[in-house]
């Protein structure tokens, strides 16, 4: 009786976690966001190094250090992405310039 | 609760981003790094994005709803078109994310209509983090000391 009383409140518990994460609209990220945000964060730390190589190409970034096309057109890029069944608005797609950009937005 | 963003070198001045998964109704979820622009009023994707995305001009035009107002602010002839109810969800330092639910504004240029180097130009332009959704936040931004978050 003793032992159903402390499981009953350990469920408790975590229903009541379950609903507190969700009321305040938090969840876990994905892995693939993960790889996303690797390979962002990548892509930014080795921009210097990326544009002696991709100068004025654009990359698709799946994760940290993995270069999956390139391409100067950036139509031509999506299109192979999509081709090999890859998603380009779940990986990371950069253009690579030693000219950084000047914009007024 | 602390959302983390990054200084990027590409620009001139270094630029403040901030990375998000974004769920487009009918697009499904996609992932997107956006420049947190107080000058911006709406949050907006742009020409690369909205191509990553499969939002093309024609796509558009069939299936998006016109924006109610004029925008300005952005070079050449665009096109201008709203999603309601889009679900942006900004990481937290925890790990955990959390969710914002915007109007999404999608500014988009026939290409047809430009030339090479405007073509580049415009693709090169990162989708924006409007005050629609900054506001919502005290944004710390120290560029000297690389500090970006939005925190609340």
């Amino acid at each position: 009786m003793r032992f159903s009383t402390s499981v009953g409140v350990g469920y408790v518990a975590k229903v009541y976690l379950c609903g507190l994460i969700m009321y305040v609209g938090l969840c876990m990220v994905s892995v693939e966001y993960l790889k996303f945000s690797r390979a962002h964060r990548w892509f930014e730390r080795e921009h210097g190094k990326l544009a002696e190589l991709y100068d004025g190409e654009w990359i698709a970034v799946e994760d940290e250090g993995v270069i999956v096309e390139s391409d100067k057109d950036f139509n031509l890029l999506l299109k192979r992405l999509r081709e090999r069944g890859l998603d380009p608005g779940k990986l990371f797609v950069g253009y690579v310039s030693k000219e950084p950009l000047v914009a007024i937005l | 609760m602390r959302v983390r963003g990054f200084l990027s070198s590409r620009f001139r001045p270094p630029a403040p981003l901030v990375e998000a998964l974004i769920n487009v109704p009918a697009i499904g979820e996609r992932h997107i790094v956006l420049l947190i622009d107080t000058g911006a009023s709406v949050t907006t994707l742009l020409d690369s994005d909205a191509g990553r995305f499969g939002i093309t001009i024609d796509y558009a035009r069939e299936h998006l709803k016109s924006a109610p107002h004029k925008v300005v602010g952005i070079g050449g002839m665009a096109e201008t078109y709203i999603i309601d109810g889009v679900e942006l969800m900004l990481t937290l330092e925890e790990g955990m994310e959390v969710s914002e639910t915007l109007n999404l504004f999608v500014v988009l240029h026939d290409s047809r209509t430009l030339s090479d180097e405007e073509r580049e130009l415009i693709l090169r332009l990162p989708s924006i983090l409007g005050r629609d959704v900054v506001n919502r936040y005290c944004l710390h931004f120290n560029a000297s000391r690389g500090e970006i978050y939005l925190e609340r």
